[in-house]
């Protein structure tokens, strides 16, 4: 009996100590590790010594996210990017000045640096007479032709939707013709830079049509394609363009191979990183960068760029009579009642930048930083101003509903709750929504199940054009109004007015973003942070495509 | 028997059909467009309906339906992946064998270690090796496999440096998935064959082996292990069945391009061929696996043969 009791005294007193040492397994404490490591840098923590013995510098290993395919279409995918480094377009937009640069085409001809304006739906487009691709292919320009075409072929009509023909004149003329003029920025970058050029003969010798291998122009080889893992390229040094002056900062080629590994995990990549078999990440979430900073224990081997990423997260009411918030005295009141700079601190330090302007402000074009400096919601919390508003409106008492989803790690519930208190403080009751990321698109076309959202962060890649198309144009949708139901024939006009090519311009932007300010249409909340880790010993100077995409074989490599 | 044996495979057919037609009808109501996904954001409402319409998402759901079983089970064709833009059944037949191996590798390592530790402990029943074993098997079986996984790696990735901790291109590159995964196997295993084997032994006949004065070595491994494994066998049957899916955990944290990691991407990018086809083969491979384990069953225990032979008969 007593010899009973003591064994389960000791089975329980080796069971507690046990769960004990679970529990302190599983804690994630700042200083701990790299890969689970809180806000607080580690300033009082001893930094670990790089690695000695020779750096190897000819191959550069980077952490991704998965493509998919290879395949030369939808050039605008960001798990892509690094495609942009084997195929090349007709256009590229200078990475200092901004302004459109030919790379196949031949600036020194034609009357717009490389192509001509024949009329208002047929352009041509002059290409260099001496490209080849990587298997040795000349390029003419029945193959910029068949790119064209093909595409449609495949099914991405939507990216050339005016596009009627497209064929060679000649070997180095390929005419465009369209069924209407391009009547905006964002149409017109989509034919110039956002086209990947391949030849007829290198996708007709593909067994998999260019889906799982690669053949471009560029200054990169597709060497190994290992879907869902890897994808390694190899320089390419017998590059078509012998002329060093015509190859922008983007084009050159620095290492000699570039290794990217397919991560979705994090702590992968922070391990990655520390131990020194991942050299760059180009997204990295803050609260994982802490043993990066500044007197952390890797910060003399990885260097952490802070860059505001190319999405806006945008609070966006639902305009539908049936909802309280088409009132646009209530909708004022609520933007006026959130202060951006608590919600982006709420989210941890780094994480977000509160936004100053509705838009994306850094490397996309139509841009005004004057915006940040004019007098709105956007610029001002006040708590008054938002209760006059408030007393304006018809605002009875009725408890509004904000729709949110599950994207993004929870950060936009974090975002609701925010709001929620912030509404409470004017005397408006809220109550937050949290659906599925999945259903977030059959929600936000049902007017009765909320009265605004925060569940999408808004991207552009070259224009904010693309970004008020999604917000602001009427196309999007079938009803005839905005996707969130917005009807306002001023709006619809101003949005037309900035959205055709003939009448794009700063004033017309301005217009049609002092419009949306003054309607309450959109509040630009926050950009988020995406930060971009490399190690030291191998990268001194990032190079990027705009807007955070990073060419990893055009990084000035270090010493 | 192979009456019976013929009847379980014209049951697969059954299987693969209900199947089929459960995941398309799931599909078809589940939110979600995939041309909302596939094309730009700027794209118009009338662009998005010629996608949805070049990939027939338009049609009504009869048609749709009989268009997909026709393509599936007539023309056994699997459609074209809509993200990967390949052919499904090439994209699976690239992933299958790499998840076949890390689930079979880690199921003969859960039962070649967890059998022996559960027979130990059965043999030495409320003595500190039964009470260390099955604590350990405790630990083992409510483990997070995540976290071991995450912790693995930062032990022999970062802090000692001796294993790649992603990846798939050489033997070393799986071994912490392999570890990762065995451990819930061998202490599951440990634990049913402790209870399947104290339960065993107290049979009379093993009383009556004893009492014949055979080794205790015969007694264990020639009379008892046979019949203490049945239900052994019928969770390692289990565990290989649902393992082809269900290593998605280990494949996200190693980043090993798996089917698991394949239906989880395919799910969120709404690539209804995929997940169809995957599903498809996901549950003829589970049913196959748990005839082939009833098959075994029959070999190992002739009275369970016996019953098959019967039912074989009367269907």
């Amino acid at each position: 009996m007593k010899e009973e009791v003591m064994r389960r005294k000791t089975y329980l007193v080796a069971s507690a100590a046990l769960i004990m040492c679970l529990l302190a397994g599983c804690s994630g404490g700042s200083g701990s590790s790299g890969a689970s490591g809180g806000g607080e840098s580690g300033s009082d923590t001893e930094t670990v010594a790089a690695p000695t013995g020779p750096v190897d510098k000819s191959v550069l290993n980077i952490a991704g996210s998965d493509p998919e395919d290879v395949a030369p279409f939808k050039t605008d995918k960001g798990t892509k990017g690094l495609l942009w480094s084997v195929y090349e377009s007709l256009y590229d937009l200078d990475p200092d000045t901004g302004e459109l640069c030919p790379v196949l085409a031949d600036g020194s001809r034609g009357e717009n640096n490389g192509y001509t304006i024949v009329d208002d739906t047929t352009y041509e487009i002059y290409i260099y007479d001496d490209i080849y691709d990587h298997a040795g292919n000349h390029v003419t320009a029945s193959d910029v032709a068949f790119t064209y075409m093909h595409n449609i072929e495949e099914g991405y009509k939507s990216y050339y939707s005016k596009l009627d023909n497209a064929y060679a004149i000649d070997d180095t003329t390929v005419c465009l013709e369209l069924s209407a003029p391009i009547e905006n920025v964002s149409e017109f970058n989509t034919y110039l830079i956002n086209i990947w050029v391949y030849t007829e003969a290198a996708y007709n010798a593909s067994a998999s049509g260019l889906t799982t291998d690669a053949c471009g122009t560029g200054r990169y080889m597709l060497t190994d394609f290992v879907s869902g893992a890897s994808l390694t390229l190899e320089r390419w040094d017998d590059y078509w363009q012998k002329d060093e002056s015509l190859i922008n900062k983007r084009h050159q080629a620095y290492v000699e191979k570039i290794v990217e590994n397919f991560m979705s995990e994090e702590t992968q990549i922070v391990i990655g990183l520390e131990s020194g078999t991942i050299d760059l990440c180009t997204k990295i979430a803050t609260e994982n960068c802490s043993d990066f900073m500044e007197g952390g224990k890797y910060s003399d081997q990885v260097a952490v760029s802070m860059l505001a990423d190319n999405k806006q997260l945008v609070l966006t009411p639902n305009c539908s009579p049936e909802s309280p918030m088409s009132d646009e005295n209530l909708r004022l009141a609520v933007y006026y009642a959130i202060d951006n700079t608590y919600v982006a601190a709420s989210l941890g330090e780094g994480s977000a930048v509160p936004s100053s302007a509705l838009g994306i402000s850094n490397g996309v074009s139509d841009y005004n930083p004057a915006w940040e400096t004019e007098e709105s919601y956007q610029t001002t919390y006040n708590l008054d101003l938002a209760k006059e508003y408030l007393a304006k409106s018809n605002y009875n008492g009725e408890t509004l509903t904000i729709l949110t989803n599950t994207d993004n790690n929870g950060v936009y519930k974090t975002v609701a709750l925010c709001i929620n208190a912030f509404l409470e403080e004017i005397g408006v009751k809220s109550e937050i929504v949290v659906v599925d990321k999945a259903t977030a698109e059959a929600n936000r076309t049902d007017p009765s199940a909320y009265d605004m959202e925060i569940g999408t962060a808004i991207s552009c890649t070259s224009s904010l054009m693309e970004m008020y198309t999604f917000l602001f144009n009427t196309e999007t949708t079938s009803t005839g109004k905005t996707q969130w139901f917005v009807e306002d024939a001023k709006l619809q006009e101003l949005f037309d007015t900035a959205y055709r090519l003939d009448t794009h311009n700063e004033d017309s932007m301005n217009a049609l973003y002092d419009y949306v300010i003054e309607k309450g249409y959109a509040y630009g909340l926050l950009q988020f942070n995406a930060n971009m880790a490399y190690r030291t010993d191998k990268i001194s100077e990032i190079t990027y495509q705009g807007q955070h995409l990073v060419v990893p074989g055009s990084c000035i490599m270090a010493e | 028997m192979w009456k019976y044996v013929v009847k379980r495979i014209l049951w697969l057919i059954v299987v693969a059909v209900g199947t089929a037609f459960v995941i398309f009808t799931v599909l078809y109501f589940v939110p979600g467009d995939p041309a909302d996904i596939a094309l730009p954001t700027t794209a118009t409402y009338a662009e998005r309906q010629a996608f949805r319409d070049s990939l027939g998402l338009n049609d009504p759901y009869i048609v749709q339906l009989g268009r997909y079983l026709y393509d599936t089970f007539i023309r056994f064709d699997l459609g074209v992946s809509w993200s990967y833009n390949v052919p499904v059944i090439e994209e699976l037949m690239g992933r299958i064998p790499r998840t076949i191996m890390l689930s079979l590798i880690t199921i003969i390592i859960g039962a070649a270690v967890g059998i022996p530790l559960g027979i130990s402990a059965a043999l030495h029943q409320n003595r500190w090796q039964d009470h260390a074993l099955m604590t350990l098997a405790m630990v083992g079986v409510s483990m997070p496999e995540f976290w071991l996984a995450l912790m693995l790696i930062l032990l022999f990735c970062l802090k000692l440096n001796v294993l790649p901790a992603f990846g798939i291109g050489s033997i070393s590159n799986w071994i912490l998935p392999v570890a990762a995964g065995s451990v819930a196997g061998i202490a599951k295993n440990a634990r049913q064959m402790r209870s399947s084997a104290l339960e065993t032994i107290r049979s009379d006949y093993i009383s009556t082996a004893r009492a014949k004065g055979v080794p205790e070595r015969s007694v264990i491994y020639g009379h008892m292990l046979p019949n203490a494994l049945i239900p052994v066998i019928n969770i390692l049957g289990a565990q290989f069945g649902k393992s082809i899916g269900g290593t998605v955990v280990l494949e996200s944290v190693f980043t090993f391009p798996g089917v698991g990691l394949f239906l989880l991407n395919s799910i969120n990018t709404r690539d209804y061929p995929s997940v169809r086809s995957s599903v498809l083969i996901l549950a003829l491979f589970a049913a196959t696996v748990m005839l082939i384990v009833d098959l075994v069953y029959a070999y190992i225990d002739p009275r369970i043969k016996a019953q098959y032979v019967v039912s074989g008969k009367k269907g």
